[in-house]
């Protein structure tokens, strides 16, 4: 300041002025593109998918009820037989004997449909259901017992039509142990 | 303006921008702050889809009703509110333990009563809801399991959306 008034007072008119005006414009947009792209993301549906309770380490052997449904989701390579590769693997639905889809016909896999594995298998959990006549105040135990291979998705789509056929009692089968 | 004096020109009243500026600079700051949080608890997955999908509890509900988000990405890394947990031995010295971390979280909530066939655990009220990517191998959905079930953590749940996908 002194200086400017030593130089003299001509300089003090011509005082150089930053011109905000394009940098308002650039902040207001950046404001703007984030008040937009903040989306808070929220949970999805879920499906419960309780653990047993009444079971556990320590519990010694289980009771096996003999009417129990087993859904298999079995992890097998282009010629159908049990593969243990991680890539390459195709999923087989199987209850009891009884094969759902052959390995590597994904069109029969597709979720939701109206034909193919997953109505086929909520048929038949319906049926079991309707059949069921053993105790217990869940109703008809389900597993799904899936190979450690088997994408997610394929595991929820059977949960799914579990869920559709009012099943109560739903469990997942303990990993397979490697050998 | 032509007719304006130099003298008049100086004197026209300039609004000071400064403040403005501040407010909006620390606008800008706070939501880049929260798009980056937001993201942490509940990470961008490709869900399974399942038209039996229950609808999540609303925002604001009761601490009971809180539910804890676990992240299983497409590669099997299990993330909750942002950091990687695994039990996998082979992990050991990388991430910290998954069954510590959720025996840690149920610490704080009630248990019940434990059930007569397996007297040993008293099941937590905990609830845990795993957010599996689609495509990801079951097992790594298993290693959760496994940890929550020993911890005695039964009440969990699978993410699931109930937007009809174009292909799955």
């Amino acid at each position: 300041m002194s200086r400017k008034k030593k130089k003299g007072s001509r300089f003090v008119s011509e005082e150089v002025e930053l011109d905000l005006t394009p940098m308002i414009d650039i902040v207001f947009n950046l404001l703007i593109f984030f008040m937009c792209a903040t989306k808070f993301r929220t949970p999805e549906g879920m499906i419960e998918s309780y653990l047993p309770k009444d079971k556990g380490q320590a519990a010694g052997t289980p009771q096996i009820d003999l009417n129990e449904v087993r859904i298999k989701l079995l992890w097998y390579d282009a010629d159908g037989r049990p593969t243990k590769a991680e890539k390459g693997g195709h999923v087989v639905v199987k209850v009891g004997d009884e094969r759902f889809n052959d390995a590597g016909d994904f069109a029969q896999l597709r979720y939701p449909s109206t034909s193919g594995v997953w109505k086929a298998l909520g048929e038949k959990l319906v049926d079991f259901k309707a059949n069921y006549k053993g105790g217990g105040e869940k109703g008809l135990p389900v597993i799904i017992d899936a190979r450690k291979q088997v994408p997610t998705k394929y595991v929820i789509s059977a949960l799914n039509e579990v869920v559709r056929a009012g099943i109560q009692d739903v469990t997942f089968a303990a990993p397979e142990i490697d050998y | 303006m032509a007719r304006k004096s130099k003298v008049e020109q100086e004197a026209e009243p300039k609004p000071d921008l400064t403040p403005m500026i501040d407010i909006v600079f620390n606008l800008i700051i706070f939501f880049m702050i929260v798009s980056e949080l937001s993201n942490l608890t509940v990470e961008q997955l490709e869900l399974s889809y399942a038209s039996e999908a229950a609808d999540p509890p609303k925002p604001g509900a009761s601490k009971l009703d809180k539910v804890l988000q676990v992240n299983v990405l497409p590669d099997g890394l299990v993330k909750i509110n942002g950091a990687a947990y695994s039990d996998d031995p082979k992990l050991k010295d990388v991430h910290p333990s998954l069954k510590e971390f959720i025996e840690n979280e149920a610490a704080g909530y009630e248990r019940e009563e434990p059930d007569p066939n397996n007297p040993a655990l008293s099941p937590s009220k905990m609830k845990v809801n795993i957010r599996a990517d689609k495509e990801t191998m079951f097992k790594n959905v298993q290693q959760v399991f496994d940890a929550c079930q020993k911890c005695g953590v039964y009440k969990t749940s699978l993410a699931a959306t109930k937007e009809n996908p174009k292909k799955q």
